[in-house]
């Protein structure tokens, strides 16, 4: 089963190293954002890889983001990219970046050259980000603590 | 296979950039290109986990802006003319109007190798030029023990005083775990803005700008029994904060054992800082229990024989005509002193980046700590850094350049002497801060003026990651002084005018604005002040008047 960034809003400080890990490493050009949603909630936005069929593979006009059928995860081919854009429109959770780099659309790869995982969580200042299987994340609780200090945030 | 120019080359070494000590390693090609910063899971102080400063070395090791060859009066030089330069100068004139400083970021052997060059020729004027209020933790109370890591694991409460977190990201993973460990563990946090580290707080001490030390003490005194002009009632109407709120806090933090005070402090947000570095450990030491301090900071424990106020009078009254500098960034980091320098008659400073203007000088290139070998302090001691490369061609390590001067006067350095503030007692401090609310005076409100405060978040390091080009203004100023989010706006204070671009913040309250004080145009805006205890340098809060540009 595919490993995933799972997000534990408990320990989230909003530092940002998850942001200068991934921009250290590629030159700049940030693949992983990072968004405020109030004065308490800061969230990272990695790319989710969905799964069976991602949105912005589908969009790709020259097929350059395929799915890779071990891992699942969603990998750019930037060798063919044409920095169209159509990617950046067509994901639903905003995490592509609109500025391209080099005139190509950069899209996060898990850090697939890195045995240990991707460099944010690796980096991630205050442990909140973490790269789990399928099954523990599943089991995971997350947030708790978060969302019990918060009660509008509650939703069972 | 691959070939032996692709082969990469790992050296393992610590972050230089605060005290924290985190480990990392710097992967660099055989032919020197640098690839990236890796992270050593295996490390003890932080697990492999970088904050963006960590980030940053590969970037700054490899940065088109570093220096690489000698600058006099703005025309490239070599080393052998502007070491001939250094020796002439340093020859005609007396050793009463010469003045040595050292900034941030030197290793232990460095420093001392200056301070036996200085006691050679006798040198008197010799002091840190590092002028953030983080020096002012150097000052130490008499019997206050500082906090391990293992004390943060194990505490069960925290009081943190300012924006810990965003200043030592780090730090925050081993405060929330000893946090989370027990549900009747609590943080709470004193600050003048609502921080990101406030939000992780279970009680808030939302106080009025500069009166954090007046709370820590103000609680000190509660404990301990009541102190004469620091009574409860007083500390809490000058300070904005509820009486009950503070007695709370008090009794918890006594209550629950053991506990750990940590302070942190930024350019332009306390007036009186000397008090703030000394108020935490007052607390610390005061009730029965097992309590510690702990003081976050970039660089700190070095002093020198005098104080830089003091060096910086002589300056401007013309007794210095020659200043040395050893460092990284001084004095491109001030722009306050700028002029005054500019008038000496020799100017010599170390610097890692090219300067953005030009400065009438000597300026030599000098090499980061990651490209030499030697011993740095961190919160958690002395530890050894290793030299990850070779320096950027041209520059060189301060120790190689003293070394080379010490040649040329044929000196050799035995007995380097130490130099360290005396240890203060808990009696001076709550004098001290009974001085402090006689003396303080509410900075005259004019209309549609705020208080400008400085942040320094890690994030901002360098202006690497974020250019800080911003100023954080709280809502409804922001329509009361009829402005809009993202315009470009001019922020005036008494010192300097800036250009910044407006940011829509509830973290800052009202009649407050926040600046990055990582970017060094944003410093202007704050006046450089000598404090008369100390003689030593604060930059403390401004008003300013904001207004739509154009």
């Amino acid at each position: 089963m595919a490993k995933r960034i799972v997000l534990d809003l408990d320990y989230c400080i909003g530092c940002r190293s998850c942001e200068a890990a991934c921009r250290s490493r590629f030159q700049g050009e940030a693949r992983i954002r990072y968004g405020e949603i109030s004065q308490t909630i800061y969230l990272p936005l990695a790319c989710r890889h969905c799964q069976p069929d991602p949105l912005c593979a589908a969009a790709c006009p020259f097929d350059v983001i395929k799915v890779d059928e071990k891992t699942g995860i969603s990998i750019q081919h930037s060798f063919h990219c044409v920095g169209c854009k159509s990617c950046i429109l067509a994901c639903p959770f905003g995490v592509l970046d609109e500025s391209l780099l080099r005139r190509v659309s950069q899209k996060c790869n898990l850090c697939s050259d890195r045995k240990e995982g991707p460099r944010c969580v690796t980096s991630c200042a205050s442990g909140a980000l973490k790269f789990l299987e399928e099954d523990e994340y599943k089991k995971k609780k997350v947030g708790v603590r978060f969302i019990s200090r918060s009660p509008f945030w509650r939703r069972t | 296979m691959i070939k032996e120019s692709h082969r990469s080359i790992k050296v393992n070494t610590t972050c230089p950039f605060c005290l924290y000590g985190c480990e990392l390693a710097i992967v660099s090609s055989v032919n020197k290109y640098v690839q990236n910063v890796e992270y050593r899971n295996e490390a003890r102080v932080n697990q492999g986990r970088l904050c963006p400063r960590g980030n940053a070395a590969s970037i700054i090791l490899d940065d088109k802006k570093r220096l690489s060859y000698s600058i006099f009066q703005n025309k490239e030089i070599s080393w052998l003319d502007a070491k001939a330069i250094i020796i002439r100068t340093i020859k005609s004139f007396d050793k009463s109007e010469i003045a040595i400083t050292f900034d941030k970021n030197l290793t232990k052997e460095e420093i001392n190798l200056i301070s036996g060059f200085v006691n050679y020729f006798g040198i008197e004027n010799f002091a840190s030029s590092y002028l953030e209020p983080e020096l002012y933790f150097s000052y130490d109370l008499e019997n206050c023990p500082t906090a391990s890591l293992e004390d943060i694991e194990k505490s069960k409460v925290f009081i943190l005083v300012g924006d810990i977190f965003a200043q030592t990201p780090v730090i925050a993973k081993p405060i929330l775990n000893a946090r989370y460990a027990e549900r009747n563990n609590r943080i709470f946090v004193i600050d003048s803005i609502q921080t990101r580290t406030a939000g992780f707080a279970d009680k808030f001490l939302f106080c009025q700008p500069g009166t954090e030390p007046l709370l820590l003490l103000g609680m000190s005194s509660l404990l301990s029994g009541k102190i004469k002009g620091l009574e409860i009632e007083t500390i809490a109407q000058i300070s904005g904060v509820a009486e009950s709120l503070i007695e709370e806090v008090a009794k918890v933090f006594a209550n629950l054992t053991p506990g750990v005070v940590i302070a942190a402090m930024s350019l332009g947000r306390n007036e009186n800082p000397y008090l703030f570095s000394l108020a935490g450990q007052v607390l610390a030491t005061k009730p029965n229990g097992n309590k510690k301090f702990l003081s976050i900071a970039e660089s700190k424990g070095n002093f020198g024989k005098d104080r830089f106020g003091n060096i910086y009078n002589k300056i401007k009254e013309n007794k210095i005509k020659v200043l040395l500098n050893f460092g990284d960034t001084f004095p491109f980091s001030y722009p306050q002193i700028k002029s005054n320098l500019e008038s000496l008659n020799g100017l010599m400073a170390t610097a890692l980046f090219r300067p953005k203007r030009p400065i009438n000088g000597l300026i030599l290139p000098s090499a980061s700590n990651l490209e030499k070998t030697g011993t740095i302090k961190t919160l958690w001691g002395e530890t050894k850094i290793q030299k990850t490369l070779e320096p950027v061609s041209g520059s060189k390590s301060v120790k190689e350049i003293v070394e080379q001067l010490m040649q040329e006067f044929d000196i050799t350095v035995n007995n380097c002497p130490k130099y360290k503030a005396k240890p203060i007692t808990g009696r001076e401090v709550y004098e001290l801060a009974r001085e402090f609310i006689d003396n303080k005076q509410q900075l005259t409100k004019k209309e549609k003026s705020l208080l400008v405060l400085g942040e320094k978040p890690a994030i901002g390091f360098l202006n690497i990651f974020d250019n800080e080009n911003i100023i954080k203004i709280n809502p409804i100023d922001c329509i009361n002084l009829n402005l809009k989010e993202g315009e470009p706006v001019v922020v005036s204070s008494e010192s300097q005018t800036i250009e910044l671009l407006i940011e829509k913040s509830n973290q800052v309250p009202q009649g407050t604005a926040l600046v990055g004080v990582n970017r060094i145009e944003n410093r202007q805006l704050f006046p450089m002040v000598i404090d008369n205890v100390t003689n030593n340098v604060i930059f403390p809060p401004t008003l300013v008047r904001v207004w739509q540009n154009g």
